[in-house]
């Protein structure tokens, strides 16, 4: 123990780094998915028709294997943080389309057409009911996909991108543990205070007249 | 006014839901369109305020063709209640209520001052419901809730399918009342669906009957009830109730002196006590008058017009005698 703390001591400034690239990674890859999947969830939800090959490619994307991934991307775009970006990015979207997606189709119809039998528009429907009252779906969605991303964040150090990966494999590579431990207990740490937070908001978010 | 002209609606599916229905609904009555399930009463309804779009055919409020207005503008000049709560449950009562003004927009205090009128009206205290969502409330007043937001926006056609059905028996009574009431001052078009026979002979100045995409029958209740125009009609309102009025026709009018008014406020037609409910129906059809006077055993008069005639041939059936109520 007293080891280990010597250790996260003398390499405080590494440490500190490769967490920050971490969170910078884990959050920009939400933040982009957020961007794609989330007019994407509510353009699906809208014509169903495209809902199922549109998830359904996602999905397909969430099954090749983390590594597999960003081993199929560094061909196409190198190596560095354009790549880890892109794989996260892809993990994240899956997650965030489909509870968009549930959260939407699962309003009560009788609900949607009193709005439209009262002359809402679409837009109005969409964003003063199909919205508000999929906001909890949609931000367990995003909840998924941080916790997600924030873990599959570790493997961008195969592909230079840094994060607490870096860390994690120069330990593995000289049978370091408190090195590994150095560098998956922030992983840890920053998966579980996003989660907590997002948590938050979550509860935050759902409208209060549902919380009956 | 409402016209339906050779309204035919096929769905996708090949199934016709309304085969050329031609037909007219009064100005600032309460029509009640009834069928079985599948007949295509909500089909029709949603027909005014398209909702459903006909396949053929034309739908005309007070003359002109609603295929060229447009779809936000007339919905949000007709009331619509529906049968499942409708109510926004992220919305407070009163945001529900103000949404229809809200969308013709009408200025924030306007739109409060008619939100809580329209509250008072129900009979829900402001300043208990106001804030509360709509998960808060009773059935019952959840619907008295949708009631209210439908005449938010002043409408002149009010839409209402099947409204209190899924309510419990004594909610359902107590707010067929309560409309009935309201109805008698807000004098709007209304068109209310139902499968319910009891509840439509309770609250209805027309009846519409439907069956398998037809009218069978229309007519106010009393001519329905009187005169089945088929065997699916007289099955429909249900040889009971038929029956009921055959053998309250035979009773006199002394006996329904609860129903009636003391006041009178249009033409009237004197009638003895002792004259036959039968034989009042057919004085006030024949004289074209719209209320009876009717001279009580005791020297007093008391009025009564076609609906308190229906109510004392239907009470006459449930047993109810004025001994026991007046």
């Amino acid at each position: 123990m007293a080891n280990f703390l010597e250790l996260v001591s003398a390499r405080q400034d590494m440490i500190l780094d490769a967490f920050m690239e971490h969170l910078y990674l884990s959050f920009i890859a939400v933040a982009v998915g957020i961007v794609i999947s989330l007019p994407l969830g509510i353009f699906v939800a809208r014509y169903r028709k495209f809902a199922e090959p549109i998830i359904g490619v996602t999905a397909v994307f969430q099954t090749i294997p983390s590594l597999a991934l960003f081993g199929f991307l560094v061909p196409i775009l190198g190596i560095g943080s354009t790549t880890a970006l892109v794989a996260l990015i892809i993990y994240a979207l899956l997650p965030i389309l489909r509870n968009t997606f549930t959260g939407i189709t699962t309003v009560d119809q009788s609900i949607i057409e009193a709005g439209r039998g009262m002359g809402m528009t679409r837009t109005q429907i969409l964003r003063q009911i199909e919205l508000p009252l999929a906001l909890p779906f949609i931000m367990a969605g995003i909840r998924t996909a941080t916790v997600l991303t924030v873990g599959i964040a570790t493997l961008a150090t195969f592909v230079g991108a840094g994060g607490l990966g870096d860390i994690i494999y120069r330990g593995l590579q000289s049978y370091n543990n408190g090195l590994v431990l150095a560098g998956a207990l922030p992983v840890a740490i920053l998966a579980i205070g996003f989660d907590l937070v997002l948590k938050w908001i979550e509860k935050k978010s759902t409208p209060k007249g549902l919380k009956m | 006014m409402i016209e339906f002209d050779r309204v035919t609606k096929r769905f996708p599916d090949g199934t016709k839901a309304l085969k050329e229905v031609s037909l007219t609904l009064p100005a600032s009555r309460l029509t009640v369109i009834i069928g079985p399930s599948g007949c295509g009463k909500t089909t029709l309804m949603k027909m005014i305020n398209k909702l459903e779009k006909p396949s053929s055919g034309d739908v005309l409020i007070s003359g002109r063709s609603i295929a060229d207005l447009e779809d936000v503008q007339l919905r949000r000049s007709i009331g619509y209640v529906i049968q499942r709560i409708g109510l926004f449950p992220h919305m407070t009562i009163l945001d529900n209520v103000m949404l229809v003004p809200k969308l013709l927009g009408w200025d924030k205090d306007k739109r409060k001052k008619r939100a809580l009128e329209l509250l008072e009206l129900a009979g829900l205290d402001a300043e208990v419901f106001a804030d509360r969502y709509p998960l808060e409330l009773s059935g019952g007043q959840q619907q008295r809730v949708g009631v209210i937001r439908a005449l938010a926006g002043d409408p002149k056609i009010l839409l209402m399918d099947e409204p209190f059905s899924a309510l419990d028996p004594i909610s359902r009574e107590q707010l067929q009342d309560e409309f009935r009431k309201l109805q008698k001052d807000i004098r709007k078009t209304i068109i209310f669906v139902t499968h319910d026979m009891d509840e439509a002979l309770k609250i209805a100045d027309f009846l519409v009957v439907m069956r398998e995409g037809e009218v069978e029958q229309t007519g106010t209740p009393q001519e329905v009830v009187a005169q089945p125009a088929n065997d699916f009609v007289r099955e429909f309102i249900g040889t009971e109730r038929i029956e009921r009025q055959r053998t309250f026709n035979l009773q006199q009018l002394h006996e329904f002196r609860f129903l009636f008014t003391a006041g009178k406020a249009a033409e009237v037609l004197p009638i003895a006590g002792s004259a036959t409910i039968e034989h009042a129906f057919e004085a006030l059809e024949a004289s074209g008058s719209s209320l009876l006077a009717i001279e009580l055993e005791d020297g007093e008069i008391v009025y009564a017009g076609h609906r308190e005639l229906m109510q004392a041939a239907l009470a006459a059936g449930k047993g109810e005698r004025h001994g026991q109520l007046s």
